[in-house]
């Protein structure tokens, strides 16, 4: 991969926690992150696009996909993605948010989605040879995502091309 | 945390607030921008940084870097 998208820079939780971090040249966002901790009880599995943050948010006992535009620190509608019983697992996003893959458990079942925000399109991918999806990656085009599948007890890394 | 910029070599550790655990991060595709899950007191919240003096942006490829040439 090379450009835009390929991954030129490699992040890993290494589990290094020190006080203070302006020293190490990593800004806070004040105002956004006020934001994003005043709208939810709690929240999880961010996943960065362009101008784009998805994250599983929390409120009052209930877990919903939100995806927020970065520039204007609002929230963005999802219609037809946060069903009714359905959780949600894992999430990411495309670098434009056109495209949003998630895991969710639903009636018992661990299902792989993709949405398609332009056309409130969400889909369900199949997993084969059969196994439980947990964790998802969407590359920055949309077009190919990576998830972690267990199978027999072991997990594998699939990847996936999308239409 | 840590990121490593594997066009130069360099390992950039990164410091969260005291109390703060990371629990998951991702990188923004230009590598401006990090967002990470912590841990504080029991509670899991999502924080971004801007990473825009640490490293150079990673920008589209085939992006035109000079002026266009004067027409004769």
């Amino acid at each position: 991969m090379k450009g835009w998208w390929g991954p030129v820079i490699l992040a890993s939780v290494l589990g290094i926690s020190i006080a203070g971090c302006s020293g190490s040249g990593m800004r806070p966002q004040p105002g956004l992150n006020s934001a994003l901790r005043r709208s939810a009880d709690s929240r999880r599995q961010p996943a960065l696009g362009q101008r784009w943050l998805v994250s599983i948010a929390n409120r009052n006992g209930r877990e919903r996909i939100e995806l927020v535009d970065l520039r204007t620190r609002q929230p963005v509608p999802l219609p037809g993605l946060n069903q009714a019983g359905s959780q949600p697992v894992s999430v990411s996003v495309s670098a434009n948010g056109k495209r949003i893959a998630l895991v969710r458990t639903r009636e018992g079942r661990t299902e792989l989605m993709l949405y398609r925000r332009s056309a409130g399109a969400l889909q369900r991918l199949p997993v084969e040879p059969s196994g439980v999806p947990r964790e998802v990656s969407l590359d920055g085009e949309g077009k190919r995502l990576a998830v972690q599948v267990s199978r027999q007890g072991r997990w594998d890394v699939d990847v996936i091309r999308l239409p | 945390m840590l990121i490593e910029d594997r066009l130069t070599g360099r390992a950039h550790p990164l410091r969260l607030p005291a109390g703060r655990d990371p629990v998951n991060l991702s990188l923004a595709p230009d590598g401006r921008e990090l967002a990470v899950q912590t841990a504080e007191q029991g509670r899991w919240q999502v924080e971004v940084f801007n990473l825009s003096e640490l490293l150079e942006s990673d920008r589209p490829g085939g992006r035109r870097e000079t002026t266009a040439p004067e027409e004769p």
